[in-house]
Parts: structure tokens; C-alpha cells; sequence
């Protein structure tokens, strides 16, 4: 099926889901036992995100789960914890950040942080935004390896 | 219907309080469900009100109506 205006460039393809929790160790146990996903990253500090993110994924699926926790008592993400937000954001891989970030713009979503670089993709930048309803979407810059290979979990090296 | 009135009904609908009275000073310390997401929303539902579009910056530092109103077309 073509996409309904031709103009808008496509997001690319679903990169991970991301989960917000109050204890990565804790909720990376609970996905790998619950559900058998398997752990694919070290736990990786952003501070300029404020959070704590580790990826898992499901034997042969093509996205992550990112388990997502604030850094500190003064993260910004200390509000949608309290809130018992836990489907956090989506993130997309885009080919051209800058062009889909204006398109999405265009399109009525607010850009809620401009492309910096990413920790968790190193030589890669992330961007934020959020749409009408409040739901939180995230760009990554498509790239290889599709994670940093310097925060692959130990058992993956 | 003035410039208020219209953000008004936009504020009632995304703090779902559909009686709720806004004054220019009225601000994010005023409502507990006026936060940060709430204040995407606002923005996103005024520039669709209001036919305009608001620059980043100028959001990231909105705390009260009256920051909202001057960025509105008059």
C-alpha cells in the first residue's frame, strides 16, 4: 500500500518500544523469565536524557524492547513514573532526521527536542517529539550496528 | 469570542475539567494535571484553534496563560 501523501517521507522502520521502570535489573529479569526476551545491551547512562536504558529483544524479532529508568530524583522522568506511565515512547529509524522531523512538524506534532547525539548510538542523534494525544515518539538516525557494539551485553561479545 | 475564551475551552478539554476558569495569570502551579505534556497538547490544540504555529523555544519557557496568549496571533 502507498503511503497517502507521497511527499511525506517515511519513518523508516520501528527501532524499539520504550518501557519506563523503576528498576532496570528488576523489570530486565521480569521480561527475560515473563515473556523470553533476551537481554542485548549493558545497562547504558544518557545524561543528557537523564535515564538508564537497557535493550532486550525476542528471539528473531527485528525491534528492541528499551527498558528505560530515570538517572536520579531530578531526571524528567521522574513525572511519567509517577504517573504510572510505562509505555513510554515509540522510536523510528529515519534515513534524514531533519527532513522528517519538518514533516512531522508539519503534519501537527510538536518537536519536543531537536537531534542530539544519542549514548546509546554512538555517531548517530536522537530527536523527540509528541502529538496531539501526548504520546512521546523517538528518531534515531539509521545507521550500523543498529546498537553500539561497545554497550553489547557481555554474553553477546 | 476573545483570545481567553478560545484558549479557555482548549484548557478545559485537555485538563478534562469542564468547568474550570482561566485568568492570564492563571499557571502551571495552579493545576496539578497542567504539566509539561499537558502543555504540548495546549500548544498543539491552540496552534490547530488558531491556524498558527509556535516556535520551541518560546513553548519550553510557557508557565502561566499569558505566556501562551502572546505568542497567539491577536
Amino acid at each position: 500500500m502507498e503511503h497517502p501523501d507521497a511527499t511525506m517521507p517515511p519513518v523508516g522502520r520501528l527501532h524499539h518500544i520504550g518501557y519506563l521502570v523503576a528498576d532496570i535489573t528488576a523489570a530486565a529479569e521480569h521480561w527475560q523469565h515473563s515473556f523470553g526476551y533476551q537481554v542485548e545491551s549493558d545497562v547504558i547512562e544518557d545524561p543528557t536524557q537523564t535515564a538508564r536504558v537497557q535493550f532486550l529483544r525476542l528471539p528473531g524479532e527485528s525491534h528492541w524492547l528499551e527498558l528505560v529508568s530515570p538517572d536520579g530524583s531530578d531526571s524528567k522522568l521522574q513525572n511519567a513514573l509517577a504517573k504510572k506511565i510505562r509505555l513510554h515512547h515509540l522510536c523510528y529509524e529515519v534515513e534524514n532526521i531533519e527532513t522528517v522531523l519538518k514533516s512531522l512538524r508539519q503534519a501537527g506534532l510538536f518537536i519536543v527536542s531537536e537531534p542530539v547525539p544519542a549514548q546509546a548510538f554512538p555517531g548517530r542523534r536522537i530527536a523527540w517529539v509528541m502529538d496531539a494525544g501526548g504520546y512521546l515518539f523517538e528518531l534515531v538516525e539509521a545507521g550500523q550496528p543498529p546498537l553500539s557494539s561497545a554497550h553489547l551485553a557481555q554474553s553477546l561479545r | 469570542m476573545d483570545n481567553l475564551l478560545r484558549l479557555q475551552e482548549i484548557f478545559r478539554d485537555i485538563l478534562d475539567e469542564p468547568t474550570l476558569t482561566i485568568s492570564e495569570e492563571f499557571s502551571m502551579a495552579d493545576h496539578e494535571d497542567w504539566d509539561s505534556v499537558a502543555t504540548v497538547q495546549i500548544v498543539l490544540a491552540a496552534e490547530n484553534a488558531f491556524n498558527t504555529r509556535l516556535p520551541s523555544d518560546a513553548v519550553g519557557s510557557i508557565r502561566k496563560v499569558k505566556d501562551i496568549l502572546e505568542q497567539l496571533p491577536a
